[in-house]
């Protein structure tokens, strides 16, 4: 046998023996590591620290079977940044933390105010928490709403996963955020990110999400009743399923839209007020009505909805004027469709409190919903 | 030997009948009539008696004459003049008769022929198509491809092995299609044959192929004649071994392996679901146990929350890393599955519960594997079977033990890594000339040579 098959076979040898020693590196067991499933962040109660982290550990299921609901471990703890409170929950564990699993960041209302970059930057940062994590404002507190154990959840399943990822409900009450698009739309001049306000009950043992809220940097955030969010994520997130109340000329129907599709462009003429140009495409048909509807008159009835559809829209927006924040992006639209110098944003600036929305609604309903 | 020499052998047959061995089955028989001698020199036990009765003895005393005999034998279809003495001893020895008559010297092939039935199919069976195999007889074989393959193109050359079988090989192509560079090498491999035995079809592959530790197979060895005859049109070379119910196709390249012959035999959505599920196969045997490794060691961020929390559930207890989990009960199911190959088939069910079934549930009970490793490796067995041709089964079954190394060692990057330098592997080689990988761009309609109209 020649040298080199020799040196091949001690290679190889060696190589075997030494695999069996891994267990540094990035050789880690799936049972040695603990999974965390979620995220708290909320002020802390100690004056002298700055955050309070709350970490939800999944425990394994040995058994889906057996096993009749979720374990979880909570671990808490309160210190100057959120990375050094992370560092010392570690100690606490027995285990590796994985943070890839995490699809759950809950932020304390509280600590919205002010500039909240250095609070996202560890978030950010770190490598294996993954940007499409799903962000939202707990109520009353982050610790709180991650250690609600609804009675309907069952083993290998996570409530708050099932509100967001659209697998479970798909209500049209319920903004999804991932962690990406929350930073990006922070960030970006002349648009606003909207994060879900989820709340739990005094129980802990069931969550509300119907609210939302506008956030933007120096600026105060703007809270969304349950109409403006399901508007909101009808508008911008193509929500379907969209119940809308409609209230003109004696009828009061409520409407089940299949589509709803809206474009804008800004319009800035020298002389006249700046004006931004909205026209929505809603497809439906009627759900509920207090009057007998024939099936002749579906076009007026069409027209008596996109009237009144048209003014909630419009005054959704001068509302959000009003407070100085841009979820559906007028700014970032400017801005993308006017040639960029240095005063392009300035402009923006002085042209958004002035600007008129012109919204034009092109309902199309598609039956009375009954018989004749 | 035995023989008294009465009549005294011509001096040519008595040269011939010193080299042979004093066994009791070489025979010199002398014929005498009147004036007329006939001498034949031949071995009992590869000739076939009957035939020699009819067509040499029976003539003989029948025509009564000596020239007209000489002349009857000059005549016969199946007569050589005779070659080199050295090589009259070789086809004595597989079942030539060396005939002396009217003074000439003539060799008759009288073979007694091997075994001639033809098998059903074992190794490659399939629902339609042909249901019986080729026979073990050289000849049987060739007329067997005849029989299937009605075209004048279709060229036998036969040939003797220079060990010491000596074993008739035939080499079939068709003339018109056939790639002569290819034709070419194959001949010089086979004339610089240099292995002192060679007993079966699988050998001479093996022979055949310059390189030693090559993973992959560069022939295809069959018994289906359907498949030889498909691959006679492809413009390849069939080898066909004496004693062997095997046939050689050269040269392969890879993708010849994933074709079952079941696919011509349906429609074309169906084929197309048949080859697809081939290929899933293939990549489950040789990717899921790496998979497996990676995922539960490297990356579980790769997997949904659920399926990593019963997957990190059903490893509690588990004593060993994954991967040594893993190589476990592979080699479990490596060693089932030779068992049932070895086994008769009377109790190859039994070793296969026993095996399959009792094992999976005591080693998860006895918490030597998860739950979800004993699924993956059941699947894996099952795709090992799915894979068209036997021979490409065996080589990814050792091609996965190398990326399991692989990935055990750098996760999800070994896997990947290790996955391509199979494919630089398999770039790499090639069968006669013929890159290994190469993509046969080309319609069934056109391999089968059916005009389109």
């Amino acid at each position: 046998m020649s040298s080199k098959w020799l040196k091949i076979i001690i290679l190889s040898i060696l190589l075997i023996a030494l695999t069996s020693s891994i267990s540094g590196c990035a050789y880690k067991g799936v049972d040695k590591r603990s999974f965390v499933l979620g995220i708290g962040v909320d002020p802390p109660k100690d004056p002298g620290n700055k955050f309070r982290v709350t970490l939800k550990i999944a425990k394994p299921i040995p058994s889906l079977k057996s096993s009749t609901e979720n374990e979880y471990a909570y671990l808490v703890h309160e210190s100057e940044s959120v990375a050094e409170t992370i560092r010392f929950l570690e100690t606490q564990d027995d285990k590796v933390m994985d943070f890839s699993q995490t699809k759950i960041l809950a932020l304390n209302e509280d600590l919205l105010h002010g500039d909240l970059f250095s609070l996202m930057d560890y978030f950010v940062r770190r490598g294996d928490l993954q940007l499409v994590l799903y962000v939202l404002v707990a109520k009353p507190s982050a610790e709180d709403v991650l250690r609600v154990q609804p009675p309907l959840e069952s083993a290998g399943e996570n409530t708050l996963y099932n509100y967001f990822d659209r697998t479970g409900t798909e209500s049209p009450f319920v903004t999804t955020t991932f962690l990406f698009e929350f930073r990006r739309d922070y960030d970006t001049k002349g648009q606003s990110s909207v994060l879900p306000i989820v709340e739990a009950n005094e129980e802990g043992t069931q969550f509300t999400v119907n609210h939302s809220i506008v956030l933007k940097n120096s600026v105060e955030p703007v809270v969304l009743t349950p109409t403006d969010t399901k508007l909101y994520n009808s508008l911008m997130r193509e929500a379907a399923g969209y119940g809308y109340k409609i209230d003109n000329d004696g009828y009061k129907f409520t409407l089940a839209m299949d589509r709803v599709k809206m474009k804008y462009k800004i319009d800035v003429k020298n002389g006249e007020k700046p004006r931004a140009i909205i026209s929505i495409k809603a497809v439906g048909v009627i759900s509920e009505s207090n009057k007998l509807l024939k099936l002749k008159e579906l076009d007026h009835y069409s027209k008596l909805s996109g009237e009144q559809f048209s003014e909630q829209v419009k005054d959704l927006f001068i509302h959000l004027q009003e407070k100085n924040v841009d979820p559906f992006g007028f700014g970032l639209k400017y801005r993308a469709t006017r040639l960029n110098t240095k005063d392009t944003l300035d402009n923006w600036k002085a042209i958004y409190p002035e600007l008129e929305f012109d919204v034009k609604v092109d309902m199309q309903l598609k039956s009375v919903g009954a018989m004749e | 030997m035995t023989e008294s020499k009465k009549p005294e052998m011509p001096p040519f047959m008595k040269l011939i009948s010193e080299a042979l061995p004093s066994s009791f089955d070489v025979l010199h028989v002398p014929l005498t009539l009147d004036d007329a001698h006939v001498h034949l020199l031949y071995m009992k036990t590869v000739v076939d008696g009957l035939t020699m009765q009819q067509s040499i003895i029976k003539p003989f005393y029948e025509l009564d004459d000596e020239q007209k005999y000489g002349a009857y034998i000059q005549g016969l279809p199946n007569r050589l003049d005779p070659p080199q003495p050295d090589e009259i001893l070789i086809m004595l020895t597989s079942g030539f008769v060396l005939v002396y008559a009217d003074s000439t010297y003539s060799i008759l092939e009288i073979r007694k022929l091997g075994n001639t039935l033809q098998g059903p199919t074992i190794a490659e069976t399939t629902i339609h198509g042909p249901q019986l195999s080729l026979s073990e007889d050289l000849e049987t074989n060739v007329s067997i491809v005849r029989q299937h393959y009605h075209q004048p193109n279709l060229y036998v050359e036969t040939q003797q092995l220079n060990d010491k079988s000596n074993m008739s090989i035939a080499l079939l192509y068709d003339e018109k299609e056939v790639n002569v560079d290819v034709l070419r090498r194959v001949k010089e491999k086979l004339d610089g044959l240099d292995e002192p035995l060679i007993q079966s079809a699988g050998e001479l592959a093996v022979r055949l192929t310059s390189r030693r530790f090559t993973l992959f197979p560069t022939s295809i060895i069959t018994e289906r004649p359907d498949r030889i005859v498909y691959n006679l049109t492809g413009g390849k070379i069939i080898l066909l071994v004496d004693n062997s119910p095997y046939a050689i196709v050269l040269p392969v390249i890879f993708f010849d392996f994933m074709v079952s012959m079941e696919e011509n035999y349906h429609t074309y959505l169906i084929s197309l679901y048949n080859t697809l599920l081939g290929w899933f196969g293939l990549l489950n045997c040789l990717l899921l146990p790496s998979m497996y490794v990676a995922f539960t060691a490297y990356s579980p961020e790769v997997l949904r929350t659920e399926l990593t929390l019963t997957m990190a559930g059903s490893r509690i207890g588990v004593p060993y890393p994954s991967f040594m989990e893993v190589i476990i009960m592979l080699f479990f199911v490596e060693l089932l599955t030779e068992a049932s190959v070895r086994l008769p088939r009377s109790i190859n069910a039994a070793a296969t519960t026993v095996g399959g079934l009792i094992l999976g549930t005591a080693a998860t009970e006895a918490s030597l594997a998860s739950n979800v490793l004993i699924m993956i490796i059941a699947i894996v067995a099952i795709s090992t079977f799915v894979i068209p041709m036997n021979e490409l089964g065996f080589a990814v079954r050792i091609g996965r033990l190398f990326l399991i190394l692989l990935t055990t060692l750098f996760g999800l990057v070994g896997l990947i890594s290790g996955s391509l330098l199979l494919i630089i592997h398999l770039t790499n080689q090639d069968s006669f000339g013929e890159p290994y990988l190469r993509i046969g761009w080309r319609s069934k309609r056109s391999e089968k040579m059916v005009n389109s109209e």
